[in-house]
């Protein structure tokens, strides 16, 4: 995209006259030598501290590290210190539920997307969420709630833009009149005027645009400092950000600003949701990651006017075996005599052949 | 003479259809019978429906007025959510899709203590998020029949910070009566994400790990104090 040349010269703005450049595209270049500098050294930091993560195997702390003889392992210490034997037992398990196409593994780079993620979790835990948690502190409700609107009336464009190319028209007079009825009598988004109307927001981003019109998900990609995504998910980002391409046009500092409220009021709202998530879940990284799957999928199959998930979509999910052995297990619990080591193995021949079907994960 | 020997063909192939038939028949009556009451779509699927549909509806309404109640400590009130919640899960069926082919790994001790620190566990996690959504109104706007005469019950959030939060309820009919098996929200359904989160668990340190990793989680302090209660059902 850019030559050397013009990197050096977007660092340089005072040789930004020598080079023919296009007013639009001067502005672009002035918005990015605020960035220019920076980003390759705090990418390279990112990248070496990724690595510094991965070489300290940071579950260290942990003090049930070291198993007991009959003790029972309870699971807390980390998959390192496993016995090879059962991790390798272990491994060639969940390798055979792939193959056999029972789990459709959406995320074939764990090791480097759990590396990502602790990254992620400490810039949130000693950046955002603190930076969040004061927010709210000075923050009446009310403002908050304004700068949501406000955000979202900044972000129409994008979904004015991916309605029309999903072929909506319903939708893109609905967005327009949304952004018409916010920007005048809202006070320039800060009131959620269209909502109060009946106008509903609609929910639609590239990255759905590309699912609506059948692009696979691709692998989980859990990117630096923008969290859980999907290939499809970085594409539609980047594809997002031509639609709010007014935030080049604004001094940089002003897009920071304006980013950074919308996002650290973003995580305002979820304070607590995340603190129990991490407690609760047993294991947040893979809690997040279906998670976020699940959620695409869900708001890609809307975007395709399936409008909840499909019929059928959960066969797997929800019978995973024949019926018999469900009747079985229910005389069995009317009479609790039955050893249920004695039943048979998991027919897995008799897999419900839509399994395929519900595999394309987002 | 070829007339009639073919004629005779005829006849005798009509005579071994109808065989056949018959022997079908009753091979796939016989097989049919065991899942017919699952594997047969409703004639009409909108009676079908009315019942699930019902229960969700009072029970979430039951649930909000008890949200709503000032009166009421915050003990209590978790404790009546808790008594509402119990009659309508069906822990037993959600325990056995969230650990999938896994359930036939455990043992009935540890099938039991499994779903019965699997209830403590949700009781306590999503008790004390319910008590966040106040002043709630939640509309349900549909239902539908799975293709195994399941019912899934749609709902969203209607107002608060939470609108247009979409929920929805899956439910199952075991020995007449319904209950909810999954609940999905915003497309994040509970029984997937908990199977993938044990999966691991389960295949590389097997149930009992799993088991007590449950219970050490239940024991944890919560940053709720209404809900001491839960460790001591929880033994």
């Amino acid at each position: 995209m850019l030559s050397w040349e013009r990197w050096f010269t977007a660092m340089r703005p005072e040789r930004m006259t020598e080079l023919d450049v296009l007013p639009l595209k001067r502005f672009f270049l002035i918005g990015f030598r605020w960035i220019a500098w920076p980003l390759p050294v705090v990418l390279g930091v990112y990248l070496l501290s990724a690595c510094g993560a991965w070489a300290e195997e940071p579950d260290d702390s942990l003090p049930s590290s070291v198993v007991l003889e009959g003790e029972v392992d309870d699971g807390l210490t980390t998959p390192g210190r496993l016995d090879p034997k059962r991790a390798m037992a272990a491994e060639i398990e969940i390798q055979r539920e792939i193959e056999e196409g029972r789990i459709p593994n959406p995320d074939p780079w764990e090791d480097f997307n759990r590396r990502m993620f602790r990254l992620n979790e400490q810039a949130d835990v000693y950046g955002l969420e603190p930076a969040a948690r004061a927010w709210r502190f000075i923050t009446p409700r009310i403002l908050r709630k304004a700068v949501d609107n406000f955000n979202a009336l900044l972000l129409m464009p994008v979904v004015l833009g991916n309605g029309i190319l999903q072929l909506k028209p319903k939708n893109a007079v609905q967005d327009i009149a949304r952004i018409v009825y916010n920007a005048t009598f809202g006070l320039a988004g800060l009131i959620d005027v269209a909502t109060m109307v009946g106008i509903p927001q609609n929910d639609e981003d590239f990255g759905q645009t590309l699912g609506y019109w059948g692009v696979p998900s691709g692998p989980y990609l859990v990117m630096p400092f923008f969290g859980p995504s999907t290939i499809r998910g970085t594409v539609g980002r980047l594809g997002d950000s031509a639609g709010t391409y007014y935030f080049s046009l604004m001094p940089i500092w002003a897009t920071f600003m304006v980013r950074g409220i919308e996002l650290v009021n973003l995580r305002a709202r979820f304070i607590e949701e995340f603190d129990e998530n991490r407690q609760e879940s047993f294991d947040y990284y893979v809690f997040l990651r279906d998670a976020y799957l699940q959620n695409r999928r869900a708001r890609i199959g809307r975007a395709r006017g399936e409008n909840e998930m499909l019929p059928g979509a959960g066969e797997d999910l929800y019978y995973f075996d024949d019926d018999e052995d469900w009747e079985a297990e229910d005389s069995e619990t009317q009479a609790p005599s039955g050893t249920p080591a004695d039943q048979d193995p998991p027919d897995t021949a008799k897999a419900p052949s839509s399994d395929r079907s519900s595999d394309d994960s987002n | 003479m070829i007339r009639t020997s073919r004629r005779h063909l005829e006849r005798a192939s009509a005579a071994q259809y109808t065989l056949v038939a018959a022997v079908l028949l009753t091979f796939f009556a016989q097989v049919g019978v065991a899942s017919a009451a699952r594997s047969n779509p409703p004639e009409d699927p909108e009676a079908f429906v009315v019942a699930p549909t019902q229960l969700v509806a009072e029970t979430l309404e039951e649930i909000i007025s008890v949200l709503q109640d000032p009166t009421l400590s915050p003990a209590t009130r978790r404790q009546k959510i808790e008594a509402l919640a119990f009659a309508v899960f069906d822990f037993k069926t959600m325990s056995k899709l969230v650990l999938a082919r896994n359930w036939k790994k455990l043992d009935a001790g540890e099938r039991e203590e499994f779903v019965a620190q699997f209830k403590v566990y949700l009781s306590r996690n999503y008790g004390s998020r319910l008590d966040r959504f106040r002043q709630t109104e939640v509309v349900i706007s549909g239902a539908r029949v799975e293709p195994r005469n399941d019912v899934t019950v749609f709902s969203a959030i209607a107002d608060g910070e939470y609108a247009g939060v979409k929920l929805d309820y899956r439910l199952r009919q075991r020995s007449g009566q319904w209950r909810v098996i999954d609940v999905v929200i915003e497309g994040v359904s509970l029984v997937a994400n908990f199977r993938s989160q044990f999966r691991e668990i389960l295949s590389r340190k097997g149930p009992k790990a799993l088991i007590s990793q449950l219970r050490k989680k239940n024991q944890q302090p919560s940053s709720d104090p209404s809900d001491e209660r839960a460790t001591e059902t929880g033994s």
